[in-house]
């Protein structure tokens, strides 16, 4: 899916689904997007982040138990992932092998 | 007091939100526990969505009297219902007249109000102009735009309670107006638009911290940004922002998307308008109602658009991230609303002449500090040397 969508188009969905700021989030992401990652850093989030340190990992297919505790999915979790509970329009609760809460935005929404 | 809002069925939802930002909002949650405002009532006015409600349950814990209002226009009824749920008495309904908000404010005021949190000033405004100010022994104003009012108030000997001025605390002003209003309005315009920002020009109408904000988020999307400045040194720092400077009539035939960031009426003129090209958009970042001149009742395109001959407004000239979006980020208000608790607080353990204050800085360094701990950043600490240095004012 987040091949799928522009750069804005992601931003404006992560935005949308979780008002939460960009600005100052460790962002990984999972396929090579220069045109995603400038933006965000243009917009004060720090891309290239590895994953395990991740507030925001943008990709899909994305293994649960290598986040850290709170983290939020922009795309899609890897298949097998436990099925999560709807938070809000568009977010999921979902908790990995590590009983650990992470979150998954819908950018299909 | 009996709640007024539209449908309390809806607290589930609400709750749900509520709950989102409150995990999102680390410095709130620290300062809960050392909040003490036992019996005092609390008038909050704040566009009510999640983040407020979250203050508003905040200080409830800390023993607070807590009363909620907020106009129509702003008002998110899941999340009245879920306060109204959780024991805190909501005057808000959605869809509102300007005049029912008025009468909403009137009850909020003759509760009987210690402290009164508020977001332009309307209501202090509204106390002041019909004496019902009661036992109110100050309030905090979140705006640019709401304490520009209240400073000519103080200076003509008009203002009766002492205001703190929250807006202007380093932690609410450097991050909330730039990053917060920056990121929300210029995300809101898009979605409501559908444009693509890159490649296409963007006039932002103001360079204050807002101001700032929108250019900063509409270039790193790929807009050429264009600044019009009434103001000097506002004007030479968006140049050396490395942006074009243009007054407003003449930017205005480039613009894809026009911001008006000014917070002053009649920002956006009838002769801007009609030098607008065709298929621009018009919104209002920050805000004050008037900003954009009397564009007309328009031709509704789709929700939160209308057609003014070629040009589309967005929002109905409301501020577009409160109006058509969910606000400023959860993060960004967690800033500013532990800056409202603290500055209840202070207001109401400190005596204050009548007056706009600033916010004691060591207030303002407490909240950037429980941030900067939440975010895992590291300070550097100052040493005896430097302190020596800094003591001597050298």
């Amino acid at each position: 899916m987040t091949r799928l969508l522009s750069a804005q188009a992601v931003i404006q969905a992560v935005s949308r689904r979780t008002n939460l700021l960009i600005a100052g989030k460790r962002v990984a992401l999972l396929t090579d997007t220069p045109a995603l990652a400038s933006r965000l850093r243009a917009m004060g989030a720090h891309p290239g982040t590895a994953l395990a340190e991740a507030d925001l990992v943008i990709g899909d297919g994305v293994d649960p138990d290598s986040l850290k505790p709170g983290a939020i999915v922009a795309g899609t979790l890897a298949p097998g992932a436990a099925p999560g509970a709807r938070v809000r329009d568009g977010v999921t609760r979902h908790r990995n092998a590590h009983g650990h809460e992470i979150f998954a935005v819908d950018l299909a929404c | 007091m009996l709640s007024d809002i539209a449908d309390p069925g809806l607290w589930r939802d609400g709750e749900d939100r509520i709950a989102w930002a409150r995990r999102h909002m680390p410095v709130l949650d620290a300062l809960s526990g050392s909040l003490d405002l036992d019996g005092r009532r609390v008038g909050l006015v704040l566009v009510l969505e999640p983040k407020t409600a979250v203050l508003a349950l905040t200080l409830k814990d800390a023993g607070a009297e807590v009363v909620v209002h907020c106009p129509g226009r702003e008002t998110s009824d899941d999340v009245a219902a879920a306060l109204v749920h959780a024991g805190v008495p909501v005057l808000a309904r959605s869809g509102t007249t300007r005049a029912q908000d008025d009468d909403l404010a009137r009850r909020l005021l003759d509760h009987g109000l210690d402290a009164l949190v508020d977001d332009g000033s309307r209501v202090i405004r509204l106390a002041h102009a019909e004496d019902r100010l009661g036992p109110l022994s100050g309030a905090a104003e979140e705006t640019t735009s709401g304490l520009r009012p209240l400073r000519v108030m103080a200076a003509s000997g008009d203002l009766r309670i002492p205001v703190m001025a929250v807006n202007d605390a380093r932690s609410k002003t450097l991050f909330d107006n730039v990053y917060g209003t920056g990121q929300s309005c210029v995300l809101a315009a898009l979605d409501l638009s559908g444009l693509d920002l890159d490649g296409r020009t963007c006039v932002v109408a103001g360079y204050g911290h807002v101001g700032q904000g929108v250019a900063r988020h509409a270039a790193a999307l790929g807009a050429r940004v264009v600044v019009s400045e009434v103001d000097p040194v506002a004007a030479l720092r968006a140049h050396h922002d490395g942006l074009r400077v243009l007054p407003l009539a003449e930017a205005c035939p480039e613009a894809d998307l026009l911001f008006s960031a000014t917070g002053v009426a009649a920002t956006v003129a009838a002769e801007h308008q009609r030098v607008l090209k065709p298929g621009a958009y018009v919104a209002v970042a920050g805000g004050v109602p008037g900003e954009i001149e009397n564009p007309g009742a328009g031709r509704p395109v789709r929700p939160g658009v209308t057609e003014h001959d070629g040009w589309y407004l967005l929002a109905d000239g409301d501020c577009v991230n409160c109006a058509a979006a969910e606000g400023n980020p959860i993060e960004i208000m967690d800033l500013s609303l532990s800056l409202q608790a603290l500055a209840v607080e202070h207001l109401l353990s400190t005596p204050l002449p009548p007056a706009v204050h600033l916010l004691p800085a060591g207030l303002d360094d407490r909240v950037a500090r429980l941030k900067a701990q939440a975010l895992g950043l590291r300070l550097e600490p100052v040493s005896d040397l430097q302190r020596e240095f800094l003591g001597r004012g050298l």
